[in-house]
């Protein structure tokens, strides 16, 4: 297996802490790699340098054989890269289908005035894409709330839905953020 | 002629593009058409040939009630085959002594869950082949014996089987049915049950225009017979939800006309209620509150024939404004007849079903008979009785009270008949006949508690009026040879939540919720309200909030919820122990060997 990714010499500083000191690691292609360390350690701050969100100040991060310094997010995402927050970064008021929906968005070449009205191309590309959305609820064992608007959901299960929207995606890499933070037994044991 | 496989070809012949069967998957409602039914089942069957199914194999299908696990069913049945439902959650060990005593040579498994529990005893059974439907974290299985359905079932002859579907008899063997309190198989013969589900609908006018739900699995036997066998013998459409959490609102969705359920799914229903109106504002909790009454109020003066005007106006209020938005919610709307079967609803929930026009028929059956010996006529307002014996049925009580009974729908035990009492069949249940022939079932005859006193009593009769609490999810008896009654609770997660939500009580957990002050406040006040209506020995003196609910893996509740009291009384020594021996306090070394500390409280 190849290195999906490649992490080489990264510091991160802001002003004058240094958040990352001189962090180099690989990530073959299907492998699970954890990051472990205590509060503060610059687990996020690591990922969000993989992801773009961060620009270090020395090093690079190779990614699918490109080795930049920056990306922005949605080149992330087209890239194949997608992330869970440890703070839940879903849309509150839209529900579990809609919001795990959004994670499809790329998958998506209708304008928002088709999908709005629900014209044209629009209504198949929906079609299509609640069924691969659909296959996820399933795998994740959310069928009973996938009408519920978030807000009204428990931390775990939000943690579940967050996890959906990043596996539509259909990414090649996959960033979780705490995954188990605030998931019971039940939420954990799901595989 | 009445097979199985018959119906299915009748339906397909007579009403080929009626709905037979209808599944949610990925979030939409499919259907199959009885033509598109009986062409499934013969392309199995024709599937199953390859494997060499004939007369007499047994066959177990293993799983929740998913389209092609039902097709299998016809499908085997029309090479002969006789079949083994079992339950989705059977333990191994269940499984094995299933498999075993019936001599299953082939299983049919839904998916990897079922599959990795039948490997843990492969090598105790004499399974020849396994196919499993859903082959999902099974890709690095070795087994030469697993099979995928998917392969199976490509590229088969196209034979219709209606030759072989002729040639089976009504004696012949369709099911050996799993019987768990007595822990033993019946022989359950296609005419038989049958007859049985025809004389259901017959007495209920049930026709090919009623839809139904099920979703228990078909190993439970009265389920088997009042969801498959009712929809294969009058041609209604039956529905299978996406699964066990999506219950509520697939029945929304689909607003059957007939419901059947096991006691516990409707007491489900008003748990369900009450969680939700615990979460309410203050304004909508007190309406509903005074609603009930009202309701309640004028359901009362109408069955003792006092309805006035203005009483007919009020329940009409209370209905569209309360009632009937509340009933569409669990899909209640369009019930015409609600079945229900192991065991009885209480009073207050009974009363409640059908004031607000959900009319509740109790029926008792086991597998011994087909499922099904007696129901109660429609528009039955007694909440006690489980109705009278079925045409073709007899029913007597023995001097040792127990209920027996004589059917021509009879399923014999696979080892032979141990519960035959001269021509009548023992049904291990106590009860009496009231003024009308009703029976009235008291509980299990081996359930019998006597006290130190010498009085006896059936510890189901208590334990009904204190599970009717909505707070309540179970309840256990312990009395034999003590000087009083006492109590084990095990309080409903959801509506003791939000009640104490409500309250402000702060907990962390389920065994933290259940220690609290206010929390055995609240039972004990509702102790002392069932008190109220026992006689004076009966009377609970004791209880103990258990720090957990009962775990049908541990064999603690039956598959249809109902209480094991030998098995609690096993894994809960601890409890019993200091119960039985008057102490305030008990340490419990639980099954999870954690050590918890319960209080034993006196009412």
């Amino acid at each position: 297996m190849s290195d999906i990714l490649k992490v080489e010499n990264v510091t991160l500083q802001f002003g004058g802490v240094k958040a990352i000191t001189d962090i180099s690691f690989n990530v073959k292609e299907g492998e699970i790699c954890a990051v472990i360390g205590p509060n503060g350690a610059g687990k996020s701050s690591m990922l969000n340098v993989i992801n773009g969100v961060y620009l270090p100040q020395i090093g690079t991060v190779t990614y699918d054989g490109v080795a930049r310094r920056s990306i922005n997010p949605r080149d992330a995402a087209i890239a194949g890269m997608a992330r869970t927050f440890q703070n839940i970064a879903l849309f509150q008021g839209m529900t579990v289908l809609e919001n795990i929906m959004t994670g499809r968005n790329l998958f998506m070449k209708s304008t928002w005035l088709e999908q709005g009205l629900n014209i044209g191309r629009a209504r198949e590309e929906e079609k299509q894409n609640r069924l691969a959305v659909e296959k996820v609820i399933k795998f994740l064992q959310i069928e009973s709330i996938r009408k519920t608007p978030v807000a009204k959901l428990p931390y775990g299960l939000q943690k579940r839905v967050e996890l959906g929207r990043a596996l539509v995606a259909e990414p090649k890499i996959l960033l979780l953020d705490e995954p188990m933070a605030g998931m019971d037994l039940d939420n954990n044991s799901y595989d | 002629m009445a097979n199985i496989p018959s119906l299915v070809l009748s339906h397909a012949q007579k009403n080929p593009e009626t709905i037979a069967l209808r599944y949610k998957q990925l979030g939409i409602w499919n259907s199959y058409s009885w033509k598109d039914y009986f062409s499934e089942v013969t392309a199995i069957s024709n599937a199953f040939k390859t494997l060499s199914f004939k007369k007499g194999m047994v066959v177990g299908v293993y799983g929740n009630n998913v389209p092609r696990l039902i097709f299998s069913i016809a499908a085997a049945q029309i090479l002969g085959a006789i079949v083994v439902p079992i339950h989705p959650e059977s333990t191994s060990e269940e499984l094995k002594k299933i498999i075993n005593n019936s001599e299953t040579e082939v299983l049919i498994a839904e998916d990897q869950q079922q599959v990795d529990t039948f490997l843990e005893v492969e090598a105790e059974c004499n399974v020849k082949k396994i196919i499993y439907l859903d082959g999902r974290g099974m890709s690095t299985y070795k087994n030469e014996k697993l099979i995928s359905y998917d392969a199976l079932v490509t590229n088969q002859n196209t034979n219709s089987f209606e030759n072989e579907i002729n040639t089976i008899n009504d004696s012949d063997i369709a099911f050996y049915l799993f019987d768990e309190h007595e822990d033993k198989l019946y022989k359950v013969s296609h005419g038989a049950i049958v007859k049985n589900s025809n004389k259901i609908s017959t007495l209920n006018n049930l026709t090919n225009n009623d839809s139904i739900v099920s979703y228990l699995p078909l190993s439970i036997p009265t389920n088997l017979l009042f969801t498959y066998i009712l929809s294969l013998s009058t041609g209604m459409s039956l529905n299978l939800p996406e699964s066990n959490q999506t219950i509520e609102k697939d029945l929304q969705e689909i607003g059957p006309t007939i419901l059947y359920a096991p006691s516990f799914v409707y007491k489900h229903i008003i748990s369900s209620i009450s969680y939700r109106i615990e979460s309410a504002s203050q304004s909508n909790y007190d309406r509903y509150m005074n609603h009930y009454k009202i309701l309640l109020d004028t359901y009362e003066k109408e069955i003792s024939g006092k309805l006035s005007l203005i009483d007919k106006l009020k329940k009409s209020w209370v209905m569209l404004t309360t009632f009937a938005p509340a009933k569409n919610v669990f899909g209640l709307t369009k019930i015409k007849h609600a079945f229900v079967s192991d065991g009885v609803l209480s009073k207050v929930n009974f009363d409640f079903f059908h004031a607000i026009g959900v009319e509740i028929q109790h029926s008792f059956g086991q597998a011994s008979s087909c499922g099904c010996i007696s129901v109660q006529p429609d528009h039955s307002v007694s909440s006690e009785n489980v109705g009278s014996a079925m045409i073709g049925n007899e029913i007597k009580v023995s001097d040792t009270s127990e209920v027996c009974f004589k059917t021509d729908c009879l399923a014999e035990n696979l080892d032979g008949n141990s519960n035959v009492n001269g021509e009548w069949i023992n049904s291990g249940y106590v009860g009496q006949l009231d003024d009308s022939g009703n029976i009235v079932i008291k509980g299990r005859k081996e359930d019998i508690i006597t006290l130190k006193s010498g009085k006896q009593f059936s510890p189901e009769s208590i334990e009904n009026l204190i599970s009717c609490s909505p707070f309540v999810k179970s309840s256990v008896i312990i009395g034999n040879n003590q000087d009083s009654v006492s109590v084990l609770v095990v309080i409903d997660p959801n509506s003791v939540n939000s009640w104490a939500d409500r309250k402000n009580i702060r907990y962390t957990g389920y065994s933290e919720l259940a220690a609290k002050d206010e929390v055995r406040d609240l039972i004990k006040e509702h102790i002392s309200c069932v008190n109220d209506t026992l006689e004076s020995e009966l009377k609970v003196k004791r209880f103990v909030v258990l720090h957990r609910t009962l775990i049908m893996g541990q064999g603690e509740v039956s598959k249809t919820m109902e209480v094991m009291r030998k098995n609690i009384a096993v894994n809960l020594k601890d409890i019993f122990t200091a119960v039985e021996n008057n102490k305030e306090k008990c340490e419990v070394n639980d099954t999870d060997q954690l050590s918890y500390n319960l209080d034993i409280y006196k009412i």
